[in-house]
């Protein structure tokens, strides 16, 4: 255990569950069967979008498009720690405000889903912010520590 | 400018070794319809797009395909971690030792170093995007034979992804190919 494992060991449990962020009701395991937070149950059934968690299992946020090959069931990793689970929830909207962006880059003018972009673009720095506090940095300016933590391991390249 | 996040796109996390299923991935870091042409193909592309929306596009979707690039490697990586020189010899990855060891180089599956060649620009707009089209459309073949050559879910979830991903990027390049159509007709 390094000297940033235990900034994390100390940091959580204070951290997790304070206020304004609220993640309490995140779960990636069960997506398939039940809408685990508020955006998905606000989704109105015959969007043309996937609530944010269910298109970055799919790979894909537009209904229209999905085609999946040879019964693949779309299914993420199961996050081991809260570290990974908050990691994932980041993954998951940066995914939702990528699809919109490259929407929107062919329909600048389209309202209804720069609304929604800038939606998600929120959550993404809400939770982005609260993970570089904890964890460390995800972009070399991200860091809050008094060392210089960009460089600690993992990498993303490596197991987690 | 380009800002490096430290995180893939998506989640992976292979734990089972498997050289052969490394060896053919490897189709995909440095081979013809591999992310690393398709990105270095929509980002040379962009210069010569005709307005801001195609500009922004290539832009992004270039920008992506670097992150799948990123994928691939780590797939790559983490099915060869701790192989033997025996495993690799046996996988025919001995050449592959013998010049880089367990590091990372963009070859096809049979070994042929990358090469620009397998990107197209022509400064047509038109043709560009049709050419990304097909791309995309050879991606995802190609990705639908690497879901046939295994059962591991670990791999199965990544490369499905990554197949996703090159039906919106289809899906996007076919949009601003009918808008430039329409607009070049007035």
């Amino acid at each position: 255990m390094n000297e940033y494992m235990n900034y994390y060991n100390r940091s959580i449990g204070k951290q997790y569950n304070t206020e304004e962020f609220t993640m309490n009701d995140w779960n990636p395991g069960i997506y398939m069967n039940q809408t685990p937070y508020s955006d998905a149950k606000k989704e109105k059934k015959n969007s043309i979008l996937y609530n944010p968690y269910e298109g970055f299992a799919k790979g894909n946020l537009f209904k229209d498009l999905y085609k999946s090959y040879k019964g693949v069931k779309p299914k993420i990793l199961e996050p081991k720690t809260e570290k990974m689970e908050l990691l994932s929830y980041i993954s998951t909207y940066a995914f939702a405000v990528h699809e919109l962006n490259l929407y929107l880059d062919n329909d600048p003018f389209n309202q209804k889903m720069l609304e929604k972009y800038k939606k998600y673009v929120e959550e993404l720095k809400k939770a982005t912010k609260e993970y570089e506090k904890i964890y460390g940095p995800l972009t070399v300016t991200g860091v809050k520590q008094k060392d210089w933590t960009w460089v600690n391991d993992p990498w993303p390249w490596e197991n987690n | 400018m380009f800002a490096y996040q430290k995180r893939l796109q998506y989640p992976i996390d292979i734990k089972k070794k498997d050289l052969k299923l490394a060896k053919c991935l490897l189709s995909q870091y440095g081979g013809p319809y591999g992310e690393l042409a398709a990105s270095l193909q929509y980002l040379n592309q962009r210069f010569s797009m005709p307005d801001g929306r195609g500009k922004a596009l290539l832009t992004d979707i270039g920008t992506e395909e670097l992150g799948h690039v990123e994928m691939i490697c780590t797939m790559i990586y983490q099915l060869m971690k701790g192989a033997t020189i025996e495993e690799l010899k046996a996988a025919g990855l001995g050449g592959q030792y013998a010049q880089n060891d367990h590091a990372l180089y963009p070859t096809d599956a049979s070994g042929v170093p990358f090469t620009i060649t397998y990107t197209q620009t022509t400064g047509d707009a038109i043709a560009d995007l049709e050419s990304n089209m097909a791309g995309e459309q050879r991606a995802r073949a190609t990705y639908e034979h690497l879901m046939d050559l295994t059962d591991d879910p670990d791999v199965l979830q990544p490369l499905a992804f990554l197949r996703q991903r090159e039906i919106i990027h289809y899906q996007r390049f076919k949009e601003l190919k009918n808008i430039y159509q329409k607009e070049l007709k007035k």
